[in-house]
């Protein structure tokens, strides 16, 4: 059976209201000021809570360590986020994702962080892992009457919509159709 | 920009850059201030994110900008402090108080009739001494100044110990036992 894990606040933000059974979420918290306090990372079907610096490795590490998921996974998130670069480097190297759905970055007002999403398109396309861009995630999660198999069928099946668009990922010959 | 991506984007900013702003904030506030005035500055960055933070426009570099917005917070924050410390300035027309006129002879108006003129005492034992050592026991103990801030200002060691010596001076030339006595030679106002 395949999962849809949700990553990062941009996702929560948008799927939290979904109560899925194959929907988890992967948030971090920032702790309080103070030297040495430590952010908190939740794997919400795990119950999975620990305290991790807001840092590529260190999250990458946490969740390596969490990673008990044995299904293959859809995962949806906002490339921006680091916390979503350490989740898609951590399921492609478990070997469990099957695919990325890309929320439009909220940081794409920044060109460092244009550079940072670059190197991870350049990361799922050397690891084949088929990606699509929701451009417009609002009107994608609010128009489309969803639930858990007509989330995924379209990604699977690579359509492109008006609401998706496919990045990169699949064999050539599975993009004839596109 | 929706309020649900600036929600977004502050999130992820404050991830990444809270020590940041923290080492920043921390080369202008110290102690606890610091803690309160990165509170604050969370409100004023999310409200910047609100005007400015756009599909639009472009940013050359987060961690820039950020710097850039921080700093002048804190400068803000600073000016506002200090500003609290400064006087304000009544006009004559809004106050009630009754100033003394210190151009006429009636300057020791404001002192109740019925008490030794200190103020005749304090003219003729501040005439022993030179002008700056005068103005020194004027702050201490007219104005009420800190030593400290004697110290800065008249650029003087140990103001409390030069005090000490001028008061010696003052009893040693003016041949008296202590400055009680002295006030109560001088005549009484009426």
């Amino acid at each position: 059976m395949t999962k849809i894990w949700s990553v990062g606040n941009h996702a929560h933000t948008l799927l939290s209201i979904y109560t899925w059974e194959e929907l988890s979420f992967i948030t971090f918290t920032q702790g309080a000021p103070e030297e040495g306090n430590l952010g908190t990372l939740t794997i919400s079907n795990q119950k999975s809570i620990r305290p991790v610096a807001y840092s590529k490795e260190d999250l990458s590490s946490a969740l390596h360590e969490d990673w008990k998921e044995n299904e293959m996974v859809w995962m949806i998130g906002d490339i921006s986020e680091r916390v979503v670069d350490a989740a898609l480097r951590v399921g492609t190297d478990e070997k469990r994702l099957r695919g990325m759905l890309v929320l439009y970055p909220v940081g794409m007002v920044a060109l460092d962080v244009r550079r940072e999403m670059s190197e991870i398109i350049l990361y799922l396309k050397k690891n084949n892992i088929p990606t699509y861009l929701i451009r417009e995630p609002n009107d994608f999660f609010a128009q489309v009457e969803l639930n858990f198999s007509t989330l995924v069928e379209p990604f699977s099946e690579g359509r492109n919509s008006k609401y998706f668009e496919y990045l990169c990922g699949m064999n050539q010959s599975n993009l004839s159709h596109i | 920009m929706d309020k649900k991506q600036i929600d977004v984007v502050f999130t992820e900013l404050i991830n990444r850059y809270q020590g940041f702003f923290i080492q920043q904030i921390r080369l202008k506030f110290d102690g606890e201030e610091i803690f309160d005035v990165y509170q604050e500055f969370c409100i004023h960055l999310y409200n910047v994110l609100c005007q400015k933070y756009t599909k639009d426009v472009d940013l050359f570099n987060t961690k820039a900008w950020l710097k850039a917005v921080v700093s002048n917070f804190c400068i803000s924050e600073l000016r506002k402090k200090n500003k609290k410390r400064k006087v304000n300035l009544v006009s004559e027309e809004k106050t009630t108080l009754v100033r003394s006129n210190f151009s006429d002879a009636s300057y020791n108006s404001d002192q109740a009739p019925g008490e030794p003129n200190y103020f005749g005492a304090m003219k003729s034992l501040l005439s022993i001494l030179s002008k700056r050592e005068a103005l020194m026991l004027k702050m201490k103990y007219y104005y009420g100044v800190p030593s400290a801030r004697i110290e800065r200002i008249l650029n003087v060691a140990h103001a409390d110990v030069t005090i000490g010596r001028l008061k010696q001076r003052i009893l040693r030339k003016g041949k008296l036992n202590d400055f009680e006595e002295f006030v109560a030679k001088m005549d009484w106002l009426t």
